[in-house]
């Protein structure tokens, strides 16, 4: 059968006879119940797949990433660096926009946050891992701006305090919600202490670099935190520290004012990428925390650390798949779009070939990390750091052939591609380097391992 | 004038001590641009060395000036390993002039050429390595089939298609090939009958001018008038010493990579200990050594006459040794954790510059299809 029908170099086309979609619409009625050949866009496809109030998420993020986020990403991208405390005007107002659109609240429903009630059934890492994907898609530094803050609720939400939620978090998601965003940040990182505060053996031998001295009502707190993803715009910051004279069993979270007296941010780190978002030097120079401010209780600190992890790594994960995503479809319409030899590149079986894989790495990265948010109401950290160190190291890889496919066209920062190789660079690093939550797993499985009447399933 | 071991150790130990005392300390701080003057400066040092001879001089012993022998040869891939290890970026400028140099000699245009000019080369097309195309062809064997013919003239059309540059501020003319009449031919272009658009950004290799050029119209440019053997001959030439010259220069990067490594491992502490006792980091130490020696080994296989390192072993050596260089470049900013992550401490940087080493001169990606055209069992 000749067909004009457009097609790709050594596939038939689709009303060709030996065509499957052709050959499927001419089966029996029956047959066609079980064998199809949909023709839907494999986003739309995943989407109607998920639970309605997520399909809503979904669909809500993306158009939010894509109206909002994704224009300005170039130019933050290129922004010069600006001293700690001040943000890029643009910044500024996308902040405004997320907050009033609830992205900066959707940890919790109404009268608290902006959570849909119909999605309340649904593990709210679930929620996060599909608005990371979508913002981290569109720019990863603006993704980080608006997800650190999340990272800084979590202690709060961790708490077990329900005093907690209604005295701090909440005027925290009203005034996002008011389009004045109170931005909150994480504070673990310590100069001599990366990995350190996220494995209990290097904590062990850690000795504290901030330490809590008790003061009159409350606490004062003096040392330093280092690479604390929004820092500098923070107005209330989570920050572990250590009791005098103990050591890290005694971390507690202190719930810290950024307008202290005693606390500067000393500067913002000059990052390879998601430059968007500040990585601040903190310095705590006897920074009064009252009683109150205890989150979850005195040495409760490392285990709401590790419960943040678990919570914090699926979504770091989704970011992965966020890039992934990108470099593949920036790929695919490069490869749509550019000629070579009269023919578009997308005609050529090698390049067929490439993106056969990257495609189907992001949808099995996807796929994990969807199989483990579904159920993660409480994480467990072999599962969180499975996914955190896998997803991203593969993304990385998906990332860099996509970068091959494109060769020096892609080094060119118009393209937008060799920004995301480096945004996802940051993700086999922070929330614990891939060496560190490897070593993880292994910590939260040694019951099974040191059982010798159990051989561990996988 | 012929090379022995020596004569190519006094000259490297040279290079290595300019290298120490301006190189180094002009790309610091890292996350500070050398400035175009003086990165001129730098490159007019290293020609002084007498790395960098013009085209005029004959019986030369720099860059790319001795292909014909194994002195030559180790002089070269050595200088570049020297000069890589120092920036990329400086390697870079230096490989592309030196066989702008060699081109412009065998190529019969050193007569056209400015001595006062800047040049710089191209050695492909707008994409990749046109295929399977460019290898059949420079296997020569049979006539060329038209699907081949259109590949290799849209390949190589400098109106067409705009195609990326990255040279030292200030260059004069770009020597790159041409196809004319069923052959590859080397246009010598000055900088006035191009359009040159500069880019925005560019990954790496900033302390270059990163530009996509397009030929502006149909000028008087001096053009080769090479025979079909020589002609093949010498972009068989040209190729092999580009993708052995990027393989040196990323043993460079490499190998700074390692010394930054290793210094952070035996500072650093974790765990109450110092993180190059840790099996996990000492992995990483050790892919990066073996990637390292493997590659200095292979590089050491091709100090003998061009004549006998085939562009079937070059492209092969780039195709095999890239996936290792790239894991051990990203190992230096892992072993140093959220700091390598920065601007200012280094590892970034080389990852960024191993990456641009990576994509040029065709890409690795491409090299597949090269080496089935060139194979004589798909003929």
């Amino acid at each position: 059968m000749n067909s004009t029908t457009p097609h790709l170099a050594g596939h038939v086309p689709l009303d060709d006879s030996l065509s499957p979609r052709w050959q499927f619409d001419h089966l029996p009625a029956l047959a066609r119940c079980l064998s199809a050949y949909p023709m839907t866009d494999l986003w739309d496809m995943d989407t109607a797949a998920l639970p309605r109030p997520l399909r809503g998420i979904r669909q809500r993020a993306r158009q939010f990433a894509e109206q909002h986020i994704a224009p300005v990403s170039a130019t933050l991208d290129l922004a010069p660096h600006l001293p700690p405390g001040q943000i890029h005007p643009q910044a500024q107002a996308l902040l405004r926009t997320a907050g009033q659109a609830g992205w900066l609240s959707y940890f919790l429903p109404p009268p608290l946050g902006s959570m849909s009630w119909t999605a309340t059934p649904y593990p709210p890492i679930w929620h996060c891992t599909l608005v990371v994907e979508e913002f981290s898609r569109a720019c990863g530094g603006l993704m980080l701006l608006l997800s650190a803050h999340h990272l800084g609720t979590m202690p709060l939400m961790l708490s077990g305090e329900p005093g907690t939620l209604m005295r701090h978090m909440l005027p925290v998601y009203r005034a996002c919600l008011a389009g004045d965003p109170h931005l909150m940040a994480f504070a673990i990182t310590e100069p001599s202490a990366g990995s350190d505060v996220e494995d209990g053996h290097g904590a062990r031998q850690h000795r504290p670099g901030l330490v809590a001295r008790p003061s009159p009502g409350g606490w004062l707190l003096r040392g330093r935190k280092c690479f604390i993803s929004g820092g500098d715009l923070a107005r209330t910051l989570t920050v572990f520290a250590a009791l005098e004279g103990e050591g890290m069993d005694s971390w507690t979270c202190f719930l810290v004012d950024a307008s202290s007296p005693g606390f500067q941010v000393m500067r913002t780190e000059l990052k390879m990428g998601m430059r968007a978002s500040g990585a601040a030097d903190i310095e705590f120079n006897d920074v009064f925390v009252p009683h109150s401010a205890v989150v979850g209780g005195l040495r409760k600190g490392w285990a709401i650390n590790r419960a943040v992890l678990n919570t914090s790594r699926i979504p770091v994960a989704s970011m992965g798949v966020g890039f992934a995503r990108a470099a593949t479809e920036i790929a695919v319409q490069f490869a749509r779009r550019y000629r070579l030899g009269g023919r578009p590149l997308i005609d050529y079986q090698e390049v067929q070939m490439q993106l056969a894989d990257m495609v189907a790495q992001t949808r099995a990265l996807r796929g994990l990390i969807w199989q483990e948010a579904r159920h993660a109401w409480r994480p467990r950290q072999l599962q969180a750091s499975v996914c955190k160190f896998h997803a991203t190291d593969h993304a990385q890889q998906v990332c860099d052939m996509a970068l091959d496919l494109l060769g020096d066209h892609g080094a060119l920062h118009e393209h937008g591609l060799e920004r995301v190789l480096r945004d996802v660079r940051l993700t086999r690093i922070f929330e614990g380097t891939n060496q560190i939550n490897r070593l993880s797993l292994i910590e939260d499985w040694q019951a099974q391992l040191l059982d010798p009447d159990h051989a561990p399933g996988v | 004038m012929t090379l022995d071991d020596q004569d190519v150790q006094v000259m490297l130990d040279e290079l290595r001590r300019l290298s120490r005392e301006r190189i180094v300390p002009a790309r610091s701080p890292w996350e500070q641009l050398m400035p175009p003057a003086h990165l001129s400066q730098l490159l007019q040092s290293i020609a002084a060395l007498g790395v960098l001879p013009s085209p005029q001089e004959e019986d030369a012993c720099g860059l790319w000036a001795d292909c014909l022998s194994p002195g030559g040869m180790a002089l070269s891939l050595g200088m570049l390993t020297v000069l890589g290890q120092g920036s990329a970026a400086v390697a870079w400028a230096c490989h592309r002039r030196a066989l702008a140099r060699m081109v412009v000699q065998r190529a019969g245009l050193a007569a056209a050429h400015d001595p006062a000019g800047v040049m710089t080369l191209l050695s492909t097309g707008h994409h990749g390595l046109a295929r399977d195309c460019l290898g059949r062809w420079l296997r020569g064997s049979g006539p060329l089939a038209d699907d081949d013919a259109r590949m290799l003239s849209d390949w190589l059309d400098r109106r067409a298609h705009g195609v990326r540059l990255w040279a030292p501020e200030g260059w004069s003319h770009v020597l790159w090939p041409v196809w004319v009449m069923d052959k590859v031919q080397w246009r010598l272009t000055p900088r006035s009958n191009l359009q040159v658009q500069a880019h925005r950004a560019d990954h790496g290799l900033n302390e270059l001018e990163g530009c996509t050029l397009t030929l502006r119209h149909d000028p008087d440019d001096p053009i080769s008038s090479l025979d079909a053997s020589a002609s093949r001959q010498l972009m068989a030439d040209v190729l092999s010493l580009e993708f052995l010259g990027l393989l040196a220069i990323s043993a460079g990067v490499l190998s700074c990579g390692l010394e930054l490594a290793r210094t952070q491992a035996g500072l650093r502490r974790q765990g109450g200990c110092l993180i190059g006792q840790h099996p996990a980091v000492q992995t990483m130490l050790a892919e990066m050594e073996a990637t390292h020696r493997v590659l200095s080994h292979g590089l050491q296989g091709c100090h003998r006459a061009l004549t006998q390192t085939t562009l079937l072993d070059a492209a092969a050596m780039r195709l095999s040794h890239s996936p290792a260089l790239l894991t051990a470049i990203h190992h230096t900013m892992q072993i140093h954790g959220g700091m390598g992550y920065m601007r200012d401490v280094g590892p970034e940087k080389l990852v960024r510059d191993m990456n641009m080493l990576r994509w040029g001169a065709g890409g690795v990606q491409a090299l597949p299809l090269l080496i089935a055209g060139l194979q004589e069992a798909l003929a």
